[in-house]
């Protein structure tokens, strides 16, 4: 399957975030000693890590498939037009609409021998086309959408990481819902979640429209969670030295508590993940004036 | 300027080039770069038909196309055939006075014209 350039970024990226998922894991389990609970975590983590490389190749194969008449310049607009449109809250339905119009567009204006910059401009233009359908949809591009999604982010890793700690050793914790997880923990994905997350989807969103190089998608993907992690593991080990005096903050340092302590919060945490969905809708919404 | 100007201008035209006949986007396009709006490619007309299609001024069947997918035909609602009219009214009253003033406009004694 031939891809193009930002294609080939895309797979890529997605293999070695799968391939540090997975490393990841590996050192975990090496860290804390091969239990029962951690080689049937391992594999689920493998699989669901090879499912996502695979959903990834049968997405891409789909599109090539979809655009195959089409010249590569247009392939690459497409490309860059639906990756950025896709990072929004515009509903699903609207997605597929726009990127069928797209193709139907691009189909008449190649088979009439028109260069993609007479259909939607230069460069700078075609950023400002994409802005503008999401207009048209009446939809704001705003940073709240990246914030509202890193909140979903935040309700999946309290989840996963509760669910990590009971599986790693199953002879500690009866159930799911009594797996603890330490404050530290949660903190640090607090910062992911609500920091990282929000930064790196705002920038890969305007990289992506762009036509940037490589190195432009894999600098903010290392530098961003490297440097802020630093800054978070630098911050708890000032912590550790200077202010476990304070009762509170040892508390902090070395307290845990079951995130998810009953099927209602699970329930619970569902409905916000769900209301999310409809809230970054509402908050975007440019309202129609007649 | 000419920008501004033109993004109002493009939609009541756009309406205009509908209601003569159930019609798709490329074609629309190559209609107003044929009646004179030069400067206007298919990426200025499918955000103005979308809105359109959003305001309810126009409705969209899809059909067949020989390649790729099937291909949206607009044609005009009654809510958009009314707004036509009041835009096709607002357009003669105002580019009447636009003229006025561009040929020379009022004129207060001793002051010179440009």
């Amino acid at each position: 399957m031939k891809m193009n350039r930002q294609s080939k970024t895309w797979m890529i990226t997605i293999i070695l975030l799968s391939m540090t998922l997975i490393g990841l894991t590996v050192i975990f389990i090496i860290k804390g000693g091969f239990k029962g609970g951690s080689v049937t975590w391992l594999v689920i983590v493998i699989a669901l890590a090879v499912i996502a490389i695979l959903v990834a190749f049968l997405a891409r194969y789909l599109q090539e498939r979809k655009l195959r008449h089409l010249p590569e310049a247009y392939k690459i607009a497409y490309d860059r037009i639906m990756q950025y449109i896709g990072m929004t809250s515009l509903k699903w339905m609207d997605k597929q609409e726009v990127g069928r119009d797209l193709i139907d567009m691009f189909t008449l204006a190649s088979q009439a021998n028109k260069q993609v910059e007479d259909v939607i401009g230069n460069e700078e233009d075609v950023t400002a086309f994409a802005d503008e359908i999401l207009s048209a949809h009446g939809m704001k591009n705003n940073f709240t959408n990246h914030m509202l999604l890193g909140v979903q982010y935040f309700i999946i890793y309290l989840f996963v990481i509760q669910g990590y700690n009971y599986f790693r050793d199953t002879s500690v914790y009866d159930s799911y819902f009594k797996a603890e997880v330490d404050y530290t923990t949660i903190l640090f994905f607090a910062l992911v979640a609500l920091v990282i997350v929000p930064l790196l989807h705002y920038y890969l969103k305007r990289a992506m429209i762009k036509q940037s190089s490589a190195a432009v998608y894999l600098i903010p993907f290392l530098v961003i969670p490297i440097g802020i992690s630093a800054l978070f593991i630098g911050t708890m080990e000032l912590i550790k030295a200077k202010l476990l005096h304070i009762k509170w903050v040892d508390k902090f340092y070395s307290g845990a508590v079951a995130v998810v302590p009953n099927p209602y919060v699970l329930a619970l945490l569902g409905i916000v993940f769900v209301g999310i969905i409809f809230l970054k809708r509402k908050v975007n919404r440019i309202p129609y004036d007649r | 300027m000419k920008a501004q100007m033109l993004k109002g201008l493009l939609e009541g035209c756009i309406l205009k080039v509908i209601a003569q006949e159930e019609t798709y986007g490329y074609r629309i396009c190559e209609d107003l770069v044929s009646g004179g709006f030069s400067e206007v490619n298919e990426g200025t007309v499918y955000p103005i038909l979308i809105r359109l299609e959003k305001k309810g001024f126009i409705a969209s069947v899809k059909k067949d196309s020989p390649l790729g997918p099937k291909r949206k035909y607009f044609h005009l609602t009654d809510t958009g055939l009314a707004y036509l009219k009041m835009f096709s009214d607002i357009w003669r009253e105002t580019s009447k006075t636009v003229d006025y003033f561009m040929e020379g406009g009022v004129h207060h004694e001793n002051e010179p014209t440009i």
